[in-house]
């Protein structure tokens, strides 16, 4: 059990930066990105016993995280209580170049159905198409044809 | 990857903005050690219990205890029998093939298309089952009326008008206070209902407890041959305040409002405060024990489930 759990830190402490992503693409406010966080966790924990490596823990990370992220946000239930994250609120903040085009990619984003989400949030995440179809369930030419109406609608949508 | 780069020069602006924040992200900590170990060891007990399940427990344990009650006091016809012992039968279905199935959900083992089906399917179920929930409590009242007569369907009366008080004011308050607001902008989440309007419910429960109770009273002094009735009539008022935490309580758990532990607790104790002192004066004065210790009964399951529910608060 002990082992399970040290190999379970190393895992979320390497791929943190990537279940904060999702979840902050998936939150409506900065509350639910901890709240968002702490389901993930959650689940990553509950899955990682029969995370047997069949596809690598990126693939196992994001899969896990857009299932949660999509889930909770559908059902806007909470499950579990909130563990506040350590990280730097300031970050995120548009108070300079940077910021603001991160606030313009999450309003653009925020914009999307769930679906179309977590599918441009795995584009930007540079992978191939046959992995962004096993995470979603889509056939690749499916992703294909929905990346670029995904984009085009992107594309339209003004920074207001 | 070559469709990727093909097209990167559409969105490089959203791609930008993307490693922008990984650039940002890294150096963060996000998740302390401390956190981490909290939520492995603490916070995961919480995925153990769900309204839903201790609602689907409490079912399996309360239903053949009402069953059993019911039939030594004779208050239950064939018709009851069936629509309890089928609602017993459904609960326990429910308990092994849905909570089970749902609890074993494996996050890391499906793609989201058929996730999003399964919790599609499930979540038509739950609604399936709330109606079966509502359908079968509701034939055995309406069973109960028939074999109690008009004093039981006017007792349901005034427990549902009750049950009502909490949601009616926080109707109001939100119609008149907020203009029909019942979300706070400020955090996105329904408006709680401050203490002083609790205070308000509170006082109003208790000035209907005292005048039922002293309805009861001279009722009982002018129409009664014994104060077997008094009793009986006064057994109701401690089940009302049971019911009436109840209530809060699921409005709590549900967000609707928001209700310290110790009003629940406050509500609770009068509930059985009043509900034993009417049994110690039946039991001095000889008559009407068993009804006595039937809502008492009836008031210490409604307080168990009203602390639950108010625990179960996310």
């Amino acid at each position: 059990m002990k082992e399970l759990e040290l190999e379970f830190t190393k895992l979320v402490r390497e791929y943190r930066k990537t279940i904060y992503t999702v979840c902050y693409f998936f939150s409506n406010n900065p509350q639910d990105v901890d709240d968002l966080f702490q389901e993930v966790l959650v689940n990553l924990w509950k899955s990682f016993p029969k995370f047997r490596g069949d596809s690598s823990p990126k693939t196992w990370i994001w899969r896990v995280s857009l299932n949660t992220c999509c889930n909770v946000e559908r059902g806007k239930k909470r499950t579990v209580p909130t563990i506040p994250l350590v990280i730097d609120k300031g970050v995120m903040s548009d108070s300079d170049e940077g910021g603001r085009q991160i606030k313009m990619l999450y309003d653009r984003i925020n914009r999307l159905e769930l679906f179309d989400r977590a599918i441009i949030l795995l584009w930007l995440e540079s992978m191939r198409y046959d992995e962004i179809a096993a995470i979603v369930g889509l056939t690749p030419a499916a992703v294909t044809s929905r990346l670029f109406r995904i984009k085009e609608q992107l594309k339209s949508m003004s920074n207001n | 990857m070559s469709e990727n780069i093909l097209e990167l020069h559409e969105l490089d602006e959203l791609k930008a903005a993307y490693n922008q924040m990984d650039e940002r992200l890294d150096g963060q900590e996000i998740v302390s050690d401390e956190n981490l170990r909290e939520a492995m060891y603490n916070k995961f007990a919480n995925l153990r219990q769900t309204v839903k399940e201790g609602l689907v427990y409490f079912n399996l344990v309360f239903v053949p205890v009402i069953l059993w009650r019911d039939w030594s006091n004779e208050n239950l016809t064939l018709f009851g029998t069936i629509v309890m012992t089928v609602y017993w039968v459904a609960s326990l279905l429910f308990r092994f093939f849905m909570l089970k199935k749902t609890r074993k959900e494996d996050y890391g083992s499906y793609d989201l298309k058929t996730l999003t089906d399964r919790e599609c399917r499930y979540q038509k179920y739950l609604k399936w089952g709330n109606i079966v929930f509502v359908l079968f409590w509701a034939a055995y009242f309406g069973q109960m009326v028939l074999v109690r007569g008009s004093a039981a369907f006017i007792s349901f009366a005034v427990l549902f008008l009750v049950l009502l008080m909490p949601i009616l004011i926080r109707y109001l308050i939100i119609k008149y206070k907020y203009n029909g607001d019942a979300i706070d902008p400020a955090t996105g989440q329904p408006r709680e209902i401050r203490m002083t309007y609790l205070k308000v419910f509170g006082l109003i429960l208790l000035g209907l407890v005292a005048c039922a109770m002293l309805t009861a009273f001279v009722l009982g002094l002018v129409y009664s041959e014994s104060w077997y009735d008094v009793l009986n009539v006064m057994n109701v008022v401690p089940m009302f305040v049971a019911a009436a935490a109840l209530l809060l309580a699921a409005l709590h758990q549900k967000r609707k409002i928001t209700v310290s532990g110790k009003v629940i607790m406050s509500l609770v104790a009068i509930a059985v405060v009043l509900s034993l002192a009417i049994i110690a004066t039946a039991y001095f004065m000889n008559i009407g024990v068993r009804s006595g210790t039937n809502f008492l009964f009836t008031v210490v399951c409604f307080s168990i489930m009203a602390r639950y529910l108010h625990k179960m608060r996310k």
